[in-house]
């Protein structure tokens, strides 16, 4: 059976990152919506090439090659093959990129409908990763971003600050809607401490890129070396070298032996340190990528969701979802010290502690599930 | 009796509990009747895995077999496009990403674009500017 609908990210999927529980809610809704659907990702060692799971269909770009443009204009070539193949009977293709994006608006004569779905902006993401990459790179990758918004027929985004963003570099207002990010909701009867957690400690989850803030974290953590059984539990994804710089940082600043590394677990694992955690961290930097750019962290969410009471800079795209001192506890971004100090406080006042969690969690349920984002999505899919 | 050697899933991978039939004959290992399909021109077992490898590989890698004509025939998995993809890969290849004159044959980008992303210039790899714990950088 050919597919009704494809959905394509360059990006490694399933992962034990954010990004994967996106890709997963949105394209199970988009393939439920149309009937059918193939999922277009990158591949990994150990993921099959090709899977056949019922009416869904994924199929993974195999490749060693280590350019990341490289790479990405493979993964150009292998959408554009199953577009041009697909053009007639696709309904509605959904990109998360302009590397996904420009192959299926290149295909003339399709029958589909398009929806760019902007969490990023490779142009503005890929300097703070390849500091090499010259202002003409980065024209040129917008220029591709900027003909994927201009030609999709609809465009969604996870926060106003993204929308605004677009919009300010001339994306049509009228075409993009904010869908915010969701998690499931938490039966906190079911899911258990992990039983090696020890008696207090913090949380980190997620990514580690540059813009997450792990620095201020760990540069925070020494500020609170008088509490030796206070513990920063790190569940963790990223490449390599970054986790062997991190750790090798731990060491260097003193605190490795209050760091505890869970390095690319399970979401399941995940959620049970998550319940488990007295407060969970997000010290997002303030950089271009988290301010101009815009994001929805899922690590907050997620909190959200188990009314695990988070510390977050306080930045625009974290107001979106928490306010200080009711849902959250804000503080400036890149101040290790005024991390350490928010840290002392909630931990010095559980009852606020569990206030804070209880009101985020509050939230979280009227406006936060992946079942009212999903709904959203839908809801575009019928109107295209 | 062995179990069949494929992941199955949407987002959890979980091995497949199914038992195994054959084997596959490109990486030798068993699976069930789900995950294989018969090899175009040989009539044997091929996993789905090896056959979504083997339809990527690309036209350059192929040029000196001759099975490009065989997989034009009428030979199809279960899913007609399947076969479709193959012969349009052959068929069709041409760079999407056309738009700027470079020295990449019509690419948008140019060699001065590409070099910059290699696994060397990636700042994550940065043992060479970890910050100085003492220093303080990061409090203004």
């Amino acid at each position: 059976m050919k597919p009704k609908s494809v959905y394509v990210a360059f990006d490694t999927y399933p992962a034990p990152k954010g990004a994967a529980v996106h890709i997963r809610e949105f394209a199970q809704t988009l393939f439920a919506h149309t009937g059918s659907g193939l999922l277009l990702v990158l591949g990994e060692e150990g993921l099959p090439a090709w899977q056949i799971e019922g009416t869904t269909q994924i199929r993974r770009l195999v490749s060693d090659e280590q350019n990341y443009l490289k790479r990405a204009m493979q993964f150009g070539d292998f959408v554009q093959t199953h577009a041009e193949m697909l053009k007639n009977d696709v309904k509605i293709a959904h990109f998360r990129d302009p590397w996904g994006g420009m192959p299926l608006l290149s295909v003339e004569n399709r029958a589909y409908k398009t929806v760019y779905e902007v969490n990023a902006l490779p142009s503005i993401e890929l300097p703070a990763r390849y500091p090499a990459v010259t202002t003409r790179t980065c024209e040129r990758i917008r220029e591709l971003e900027r003909r994927c918004w201009q030609q999709a027929d609809h465009i969604v985004c996870p926060s106003q600050i993204i929308k605004n963003c677009l919009i300010e570099l001339g994306a049509d207002a009228g075409k993009i809607t904010v869908i915010r990010n969701g998690a499931q909701p938490v039966d906190l009867a079911q899911i258990s401490r992990p039983p090696d957690a020890p008696a207090q400690y913090l949380l980190y989850q997620g990514a580690v890129q540059s813009w997450q803030g792990i620095e201020v974290l760990f540069k925070a953590m020494t500020f609170l070396r008088d509490m030796p059984e206070l513990k920063l539990v790190m569940c963790a994804s990223g490449s390599k070298p970054r986790l062997k710089y991190l750790q090798k940082l731990a060491i260097r600043l003193n605190i490795d032996s209050q760091v505890i590394w869970h390095l690319k677990v399970p979401q399941t694992t995940v959620m049970q340190w998550l319940v488990g955690a007295t407060i969970s961290l997000a010290p997002l930097v303030e950089c271009s990528r988290n301010l101009v750019q815009g994001c929805c962290p899922l690590k907050i969410v997620e909190s959200m969701a188990t009314g695990t009471p988070v510390i977050a800079s306080d930045l625009p795209v974290v107001r979106e979802l928490l306010e200080h001192g009711k849902t959250g506890w804000l503080v400036r971004p890149d101040r290790p010290s005024e991390l350490a100090r928010a840290i002392r406080i909630l931990l010095a006042h559980p009852e606020q502690r569990a206030s804070i969690g209880a009101s985020a969690r509050e939230k979280f349920s009227a406006e936060l599930t992946w079942q009212i984002s999903t709904r959203a999505l839908t809801t575009i899919y019928q109107a295209l | 009796m062995e179990n069949c050697n494929m992941k199955r899933g949407f987002f959890f991978l979980r091995d497949c509990d199914h038992p195994a039939h054959q084997s596959c004959c490109t990486c030798g290992k068993a699976f069930c009747n789900d995950h294989l399909r018969i090899k175009p021109g040989s009539n044997e077992p091929v996993c789905l895995d090896c056959l979504g490898k083997t339809m990527q590989q690309s036209p350059q890698n192929k040029a000196n077999t001759a099975s490009r004509d065989r997989y034009n025939d009428d030979y199809y998995y279960d899913d007609v496009w399947c076969y479709g993809y193959r012969h349009n890969y052959y068929s069709s290849y041409r760079p999407w990403y056309v738009g700027h004159t470079s020295d990449l044959q019509g690419s948008h980008f140019g060699e001065n674009d590409i070099r910059v992303f290699e696994p060397s210039a990636e700042i994550d790899d940065m043992d060479a500017e970890a910050p100085d714990p003492e220093a303080n950088v990061f409090d203004s």
